[in-house]
C-alpha cells in the first residue's frame, strides 16, 4: 500500500498548478478571443522580419558580450576577498533593482555627452541606432549574468584549482580545464536567462534608441507601438511572435548544449 | 631533498614559527600533531598554495619559496582528495601528464604499474562520484604519482576511511613508498598511523616542531610531558626528588615516596624532571609466582588490580600501587590476559625495566 501524500506535498503541487495555470490561462484566454489571424501575413512582412532579426541578433550579441565580461569579473569576485567587495557586489545589482527605463535614461544622458558624441562620430552611432540596442540590452543583463555566474563559481571549491596547480596548471589553465567545465550547467542557465531577458528587453532600449521601423524597432517595441496605436490584433500577433521566437531560441540553446539546462 | 629553514607562516588564526625540517630522498616522513595544529597549512605552504612570511623552502637543491605550485614538482593529495568530478578515473590520473605535455611513451609504463599496484584496472572509465572512499584515495595517489614528483605530500590521507580499508591502504602506501622509491611527507593526527607508516616523525604542537626523530625514539622517549600525553603514554609522573648516578648512568626519581630508576643514554633535559613509561612496557607477574632472577634489579612494585578495560586486541589493566596508591596502567595482549585470568582486586607484582622509563622535561 502506498503512503498517502502529505498535506504539505499536496499544497506545494497546488502552488505549481496555480503558477503554470496562470501563465497558460493568460496565453490561452488571449488567443481564444483574439485569433492571431494576421500571423502569417505579418511573419512575411519585411518590417517584422527585420524586427525579429534585429531582436535575435542584438540579444545574442548582448549575451555574448555580457558573458565575455561577466565570466572573468564574477570569477574574481567569487575567488578573491578585498576591501569594498560588498560595495562592488551591490553595484552589479543596480540593473536588477533599478527599472529598465531608468537605466535607459542614464544611458541616454551618458551617450549624449560631448565625450560620447566624439566617440560615436569617430566609430559608430549609438543613440537612436542599432548598436544602442545591444548596449541597452547588455546594460540590463550584464549585472544579472555576473550575479548568476558568481553564484555558480561560489559553489565550485577553489581546492580543485589548487590541486590542478600542483599538477602543473597555470592559474588560467586551471580555470579553463577545471572550473569552467564544472561551471557548464550554471553558465548555460545564465545564457538562457540572459538571452531571454535581452530578447524581451524594452524599457532601456526604447529610451536609448527609440522605435524607428526598419531601423531600431525590436519585437517588444513593435508590441508597444501596436498597442499605443490601438491596433490590438497586430499587438497580440507580435506578442505571439515574441513567444515563438523566445521558445525557439531557448530550445536551440538547450539542443546545442546537448542536455537539459537546469535553471 | 626537502628542507624547511626557519620557516614562519602567518595565515588566518595560524602562526607557525621556527619550522625546520630536513627530509632525505626516499624517506617516509610524518608530521604528527593534534587537530588544528597547522599541519595542513605547512603542507600547503610547501605545495606553494600559501606564501611563508619568513624562511626558506628547498625542494631538491633548489629554493622554491617564491615559486608557484606548478613549478615545484610536487605531488599533492589533499584531505578531501578533490578528484575532478567531470573527468573519468583515467582522465583524472592523466591530468598532470597531459598538462605538462609529457609524451605517452614516457609515462605508459608507470601508468601500467600504478594501475596494477593501486588495483584501479576495472574502474578506469568510472567517474569519481561512483567510487568508494578507498578507490577515490587510490585514484588521488595515482594522479599525484604519475608526474614523478620529487616529493609526495599527503594530507591525512586515511582519516575518512573505515578501519579495514584504512589498514589495506596503509599497506598500499608502504608498497608505493618502497616500489616507486618516492619521498613522502605525510601529515596526520593519528599517532598509530604515524608509527605504522613513518620512518621519521616530527611532532608539531603550539605552532612549532617540538620533537623530531626516528619513530621508536619519539614513541618511547618523548621530549616532554605534553608530547608524552599526545603520543598516548599512559603512565606519566612529575618527579618530586631526583638524583643522578653518573657511574651507572641512572636517574633515581621519586614520586609520592616510590622510587623509580631510569637509564639515560643521552643528555638529560633541564630539571625538574617528569618521567613515564608506556603501558605495554609494564610486565605483570602473578603474586603467587616467584619473581624471576634478574628482574629484581628493575623497578618492581606490588599492585592491586582495580579495573579491566577490553580494547579488542589488548586489555587495559588499571592498577594501584599497594603502599602509596599511585596509579599504573598496563596494556596486556589478549593471549596473556586469557592465560593468566586476571580478576578485580587481585594482588599482582609488576616491573618496569630501567631502560624503558623515559625521563623528560616537565
Amino acid at each position: 500500500m502506498k503512503p498517502r501524500p502529505s498535506l504539505f506535498l499536496i499544497s506545494t503541487l497546488m502552488a505549481l498548478v496555480i503558477l503554470v495555470g496562470f501563465y497558460l490561462l493568460l496565453v490561452v484566454y488571449t488567443y481564444w478571443h483574439y485569433h492571431p489571424t494576421a500571423l502569417g501575413e505579418l511573419l512575411f512582412s519585411n518590417e517584422i522580419i527585420y524586427a525579429i532579426k534585429l531582436s535575435v541578433v542584438s540579444a545574442t550579441m548582448a549575451t555574448i558580450i555580457a558573458l565575455l565580461i561577466a565570466v572573468p569579473a564574477s570569477y574574481f569576485l567569487s575567488r578573491k576577498n578585498f576591501p569594498g567587495k560588498i560595495l562592488l557586489d551591490t553595484v552589479l545589482d543596480i540593473p536588477v533593482f533599478v527599472s529598465p527605463v531608468a537605466v535607459g535614461a542614464l544611458l541616454l544622458v551618458f551617450f549624449t555627452s560631448p565625450l560620447s558624441k566624439t566617440f560615436q562620430a569617430r566609430f559608430f552611432p549609438i543613440v537612436f541606432a542599432p548598436p544602442g540596442i545591444v548596449i541597452a540590452q547588455f546594460s540590463i543583463i550584464a549585472g544579472l549574468a555576473a550575479r548568476m555566474i558568481k553564484s555558480t563559481f561560489d559553489q565550485i571549491p577553489s581546492r580543485y584549482e589548487e590541486v590542478a596547480r600542483t599538477l602543473g596548471c597555470s592559474p588560467f589553465q586551471a580555470f579553463l580545464r577545471v572550473t569552467l567545465p564544472l561551471a557548464k550547467n550554471g553558465l548555460l542557465a545564465t545564457v538562457v536567462i540572459c538571452w531571454a531577458r535581452a530578447l524581451g528587453e524594452f524599457g532601456a532600449t526604447i529610451t536609448l534608441v527609440g522605435a524607428a521601423a526598419m531601423k531600431t524597432e525590436t519585437i517588444p517595441t513593435a508590441v508597444y507601438l501596436s498597442f499605443a496605436s490601438a491596433d490590438i490584433d497586430r499587438a497580440l500577433t507580435m506578442v505571439a511572435i515574441l513567444i515563438l521566437t523566445a521558445v525557439t531560441g531557448l530550445l536551440i540553446i538547450r539542443f546545442v548544449s546537448g542536455k537539459e539546462v537546469r535553471l | 631533498m626537502i628542507a624547511l629553514k626557519n620557516l614562519e607562516i602567518k595565515l588566518k588564526e595560524f602562526h607557525l614559527k621556527n619550522l625546520n625540517l630536513e627530509i632525505k630522498k626516499g624517506e617516509y616522513y610524518i608530521l604528527l600533531g593534534p587537530s588544528g595544529a597547522g599541519k595542513t597549512v605547512i603542507l600547503e605552504t610547501i605545495a606553494g598554495l600559501h606564501q611563508p612570511t619568513k624562511g626558506k623552502i628547498f625542494i631538491g637543491n633548489k629554493e622554491v619559496s617564491l615559486l608557484p605550485p606548478e613549478a615545484r614538482q610536487i605531488g599533492f593529495v589533499p584531505q578531501d582528495l578533490s578528484l575532478f568530478p567531470h573527468l573519468t578515473v583515467r582522465d583524472n590520473i592523466l591530468f598532470g601528464v597531459k598538462i605538462k605535455r609529457i609524451p605517452s611513451s614516457e609515462y605508459h609504463f608507470l601508468l601500467k604499474e600504478l594501475i596494477e599496484v593501486l588495483q584501479l584496472g576495472p574502474r578506469l572509465t568510472a567517474f569519481p562520484t561512483t567510487l568508494s572512499g578507498g578507490e577515490k584515495q587510490r585514484v588521488a595517489l595515482a594522479r599525484a604519482l604519475i608526474t614523478r614528483p620529487k616529493v609526495l605530500l599527503l594530507d591525512e590521507p586515511l582519516s575518512a576511511l573505515d578501519p579495514p580499508i584504512r589498514r589495506q591502504l596503509q599497506k598500499m602506501l608502504k608498497e608505493i613508498h618502497s616500489h616507486f622509491q618516492v619521498t613522502i611527507l605525510q601529515v596526520t593526527h593519528d599517532q598509530e598511523e604515524a608509527f605504522i607508516l613513518g620512518d621519521i616523525i616530527s611532532i608539531l604542537m603550539d605552532g612549532e616542531i617540538v620533537q623530531t626523530g626516528k619513530k621508536n625514539r619519539v614513541y618511547f622517549f618523548p621530549k616532554n610531558k605534553k608530547i608524552a600525553l599526545f603520543t598516548g603514554m599512559e603512565n606519566i609522573f612529575t618527579a618530586e626528588k631526583w638524583e643522578l648516578n653518573e657511574k651507572e648512568k641512572l636517574v633515581i626519581l621519586s614520586y609520592q615516596g616510590i622510587v623509580f630508576k631510569a637509564y639515560y643514554d643521552r643528555a638529560l633535559p633541564e630539571p625538574p624532571f617528569s618521567f613515564g613509561f608506556r603501558g605495554e612496557e609494564v610486565m605483570i607477574i602473578k603474586d603467587e609466582l616467584p619473581i624471576p632472577e634478574g628482574i629484581k634489579e628493575e623497578n618492581c612494585f606490588s599492585v592491586v588490580l582495580n579495573k579491566i578495560i577490553e580494547k579488542g586486541a589488548t586489555h587495559t589493566l588499571e592498577l594501584k600501587e599497594t603502599t602509596c596508591g599511585i596509579p599504573i596502567v598496563a596494556e596486556v595482549p589478549n593471549y596473556i590476559y586469557r592465560k593468566l585470568k586476571y580478576q578485580i582486586g587481585q594482588q599482582l607484582n609488576v616491573f618496569i625495566r630501567k631502560k624503558n622509563i623515559c625521563v623528560m622535561g616537565t
